[in-house]
């Protein structure tokens, strides 16, 4: 249903679990940032929990009533839930919508969470081998998209920078119900839950659904590569290649293809080159499933005794097979069996549902849950193919490879 | 806007499994329910600490398990897992080993015989083991490069100093390692009864299969249960890491087990001090002074004994400071009662949380895990939510002077010299 404000309500009933979830999805991520300013969803996300004016302490709220609560912010989206004990689901339901309407926004909080976020900025991307891995591959296999930085943020001087008036701004434009989705999961009656959604939802805000324009790249862009050379123990790359959005009726195949390479121990990668002809320590494909337009990366850690000319011919020659040859039924059927089990299982408890419907909502139906399945059960070897040849261009890859420091 | 009254958490669901228990020892558990057409299959294995044999040596046995057994080859093995579309899993700590296989309830049952031979009747090849040995170095040294390895590593070290548990992984350690000593460690942890634990939907045919396998196994007994005393050193102790950006905190001790009665109100205090996102530790170390993205401490019982750690990567530079508030949080809950209000907080986040791990089949499985590896009766954690509502103010006062002596304390602090 859709509120008079224009904010869009999912519900997913299950009366099997004692629990509930209020899942808020805001249609903002770090693809909405000026450039100057990366970093700046994902900072307030965390000043989402510094209270309003109604309820100053977000947090010791939410354990009063028994709450698990958390967020995360990706390129496209910010994402909030909060599961209780379902007796608890209108104060719940009250705590979330008081911090949509209106919070508190203080020099000091900012402050606070430009350090944590600072914190954090090390603690994933810095203080570890190959941390820093996206930060420097996404500018190169971007140019124009906003994709071309990562949601911590493109330096630490980004966040540093931050002020009280940008913030202001972003919540006022982006957090307005207009621009967000709010679905429910698990146990409650429906009635009960639509006059609380009412009761506390209903508040206006002026503002509008993110228009999501963004400047796009060729899909047929050259590559660029970069070298570094740091603290790291072993020689490693990253390859990426771009490939169609999330909503583009390729992404099925393509999805299914990074499976074939490096899903599972008997996939194409991982069983010739960290079993049959050991290569590499690991080895990883995998697609990045944005809206826009992305990437699929091949990624790997090469043993010692590799040289970087063994293991590019490696990668290479799976890669052309999969342009010269059609995969066989038996591997395509694996694959799906594959994306079925996990498919079963991200579908379990009431958070993931919640979020999985209100993402399927975001991307243009709640419904699409339900037909996934199908869409990745009729690719075909040819479908598999084609986008191969497509994809698996050397021209278009962009890479980085780290070298240890001598 | 008025807030809606806060409904009180009364009770939790709890589920009861079944059970067979089989002459051999082993002991099958099941639990039928789900939405999704989905089961899950966890083996467990308990370990008595032996000595000479470290946790990290039955990781790597039960990871080249897989590597090839008696009716199937390596590559055989994974091409039918991959197959059949089943994600399996390890977990574990030093006094057991867990193995899960996710799958579709459907597809599961062809896989039962793999399952058994791979578990019980590994081959560890020569030529397998080689390259499994290449990649383990590799990731071993990857590890080293992150300080909250270095620190777990030094901190259980010297917690576990002269037992077995002190016994960490090392370049060397690997290196020596054979398939000979492969075998043997296989036949001293895993060749022993074990508890095989099912649940999800439609499950009959599945649990009949694995029962029947079961019955029919002969097993060596466990040995008797010859726990070494456990002391553990109480010192500072500093390991640098040139160019660090953040430094590992990691501050412990060995502590009381289940069975003792200060357990349940060390587990309330373990939530205060870093158990929950409003612990003392986070109010003071992430939302007021922004030193760490995250700080916790936990408490694991093993035996008639648990761990207590408090952990946290923070600003290298501040190290000292972040040490300083973490002395002082500690002191002051020594000093000072804590109030009512914050007591309460701290009992609904612990009931929410338990109510949390209620949700869903798996869930309920994992609760009937706990009550029958542990031996605990079956309304144990009803009657633990229950018991939380009597915790007073002063019993954790009284637990803080008794546990959290500075001096007493093993704390171990990685990174850039301050």
């Amino acid at each position: 249903m859709e509120l008079p404000n224009g904010l869009r309500v999912i519900f997913h009933q299950d009366l099997s679990t004692p629990l509930a979830t209020v899942n808020i999805l805001v249609g903002v991520g770090a693809r909405d940032e000026n450039p100057d300013h990366t970093g700046f969803a994902h900072l307030f996300e965390h000043l989402m929990f510094g209270g309003t004016p109604l309820i100053p302490e977000y947090d010791a709220f939410a354990q009063s009533i028994g709450a698990e609560n958390n967020a995360f912010t990706s390129n496209d989206f910010t994402n909030y839930y909060i599961t209780v004990p379902s007796q608890n689901l209108e104060s719940a339901l009250y705590l979330e919508a008081d911090r949509m309407r209106e919070i508190e926004l203080s020099e000091r909080s900012l402050d606070v969470q430009r350090k944590v976020v600072i914190e954090e900025f090390k603690q994933r991307y810095l203080n570890q081998p190959y941390g820093d891995a996206w930060l420097e591959l996404r500018p190169l296999a971007y140019f124009n998209h906003p994709y071309r930085w990562a949601t911590i943020g493109k330096e630490i001087e980004h966040i540093e920078k931050s002020k009280l008036s940008d913030v202001k701004h972003f919540f006022e434009t982006f957090y307005v119900p207009q621009n967000s989705i709010l679905s429910i999961s698990g146990n409650f009656q429906m009635d009960q839950v639509k006059t609380w959604i009412d009761r506390y939802f209903s508040f206006q805000k002026p503002g509008q659904q993110n228009p999501k324009a963004y400047a796009q790249d060729h899909p047929n862009r050259s590559g660029k590569r970069k070298d570094l050379e740091q603290e790291v123990p072993q020689n490693a790359f990253y390859w990426a290649f771009p490939i169609v959005g999330r909503n583009h009726p390729d992404y099925y195949a393509t999805d299914l293809i990074s499976d074939v390479l490096g899903r599972g121990k008997s996939s194409r990668l991982k069983e010739n080159w960290l079993k049959n002809n050991p290569l590499f320590s690991q080895i990883n494909a995998y697609v990045t499933g944005d809206e826009d337009p992305g990437l699929m990366v091949i990624q790997g850690n090469l043993l010692p005794e590799t040289t970087w000319e063994e293991a590019e011919k490696a990668i290479w020659s799976d890669l052309h097979l999969l342009c010269n040859e059609l995969i066989s039924d038996y591997n395509l059927e694996k694959i799906k069996n594959q994306y079925q089990t996990s498919q079963a299982f991200s579908n379990i408890d009431s958070s993931s549902i919640a979020l999985n419907l209100a993402y399927f909502e975001w991307l243009g139906d709640a419904k699409r849950i339900h037909q996934e399945d199908e869409k990745y059960m009729n690719v075909s070897p040819t479908e598999i193919q084609r986008l191969a040849k497509e994809i698996f261009n050397a021209s278009s890859l962009s890479s980085i490879y780290y070298h240890p420091k001598s | 806007m008025k807030a809606p009254e806060i409904q009180p958490l009364i009770s939790i669901p709890h589920q009861v499994a079944k059970s067979q228990i089989f002459s051999n020892g082993c002991g099958l558990h099941w639990l039928e329910g789900g939405s999704q057409e989905v089961a899950k299959i966890e083996w467990i294995w308990e370990h008595q600490p032996i000595e000479g044999i470290a946790a990290w040596e039955k990781d790597l046995v039960q990871k080249m398990q897989f590597e090839g057994s008696e009716s199937y080859s390596r590559k055989q093995i994974s091409e039918l897992l991959d197959f059949y579309g089943i994600y399996s899993q390890f977990e574990g700590w030093m006094n057991y080993s867990s193995l899960v296989w996710h799958g579709l309830t459907r597809n599961l049952p062809s896989l039962v015989d793999v399952l058994f031979d791979v578990q019980l009747k590994p081959t560890f090849p020569e030529t397998e083991w080689k390259t499994f040995q290449q990649a383990e170095i590799q990731s071993f040294h990857l590890s080293c490069e992150r300080v909250n390895n270095l620190a777990r590593r030094l901190f259980n070290q010297h917690l576990f100093s002269n037992h077995p548990y002190g016994l960490t992984i090392s370049e060397n350690g690997i290196r020596e390692m054979d398939t000979q000593r492969l075998h043997h460690i296989h036949s001293k942890l895993f060749k022993k009864p074990f508890h095989v634990f099912v649940s999800g939907k439609n499950i009959g045919e599945l649990v009949e299969m694995i029962g029947e396998k079961m019955e029919g196994l002969f097993l060596e007994k466990n040995d008797n249960k010859d726990i070494l005393p456990i002391s553990y050193q109480k010192e500072l102790l500093f390991q640098e890491k040139m160019g660090a950006q953040q430094n590992c905190i990691r501050i412990g001790r060995l502590a009381v087990g289940r069975n003792h009665e200060d357990f349940h109100g060390f587990q309330v205090l373990n939530t205060i001090i870093g158990g929950y996102f409003g612990s003392r530790l986070m109010k003071n170390l992430r939302e007021d002074k922004g030193l760490t993205y995250g700080i916790g401490s936990m408490s694991y019982p093993f035996f008639e004994q648990s761990m207590f750690f408090i952990n946290a990567e923070v600003k290298a530079t501040e190290a000292q400071l972040a040490l300083d508030e973490i002395q002082k949080e500690l002191m002051t809950l020594q000093k000072e009662l804590i109030s009512e209000d914050e007591l309460n907080l701290v009992i609904s986040t612990m009931q929410g949380q338990m109510i949390q791990g209620c949700d869903g089949i798996f869930a309920h499985m994992d609760r009937n895990k706990n009550i029958i590896l542990n031996q605990l009766s079956s309304d144990y954690y009803q009657s633990f939510f229950e018991k939380l509502n009597e915790i007073r103010p002063d019993e954790i006062q009284e637990l803080s002077q008794k546990y959290l002596n500075w001096d007493d304390l093993l704390r171990v602090n990685i990174g850039l010299r301050n």
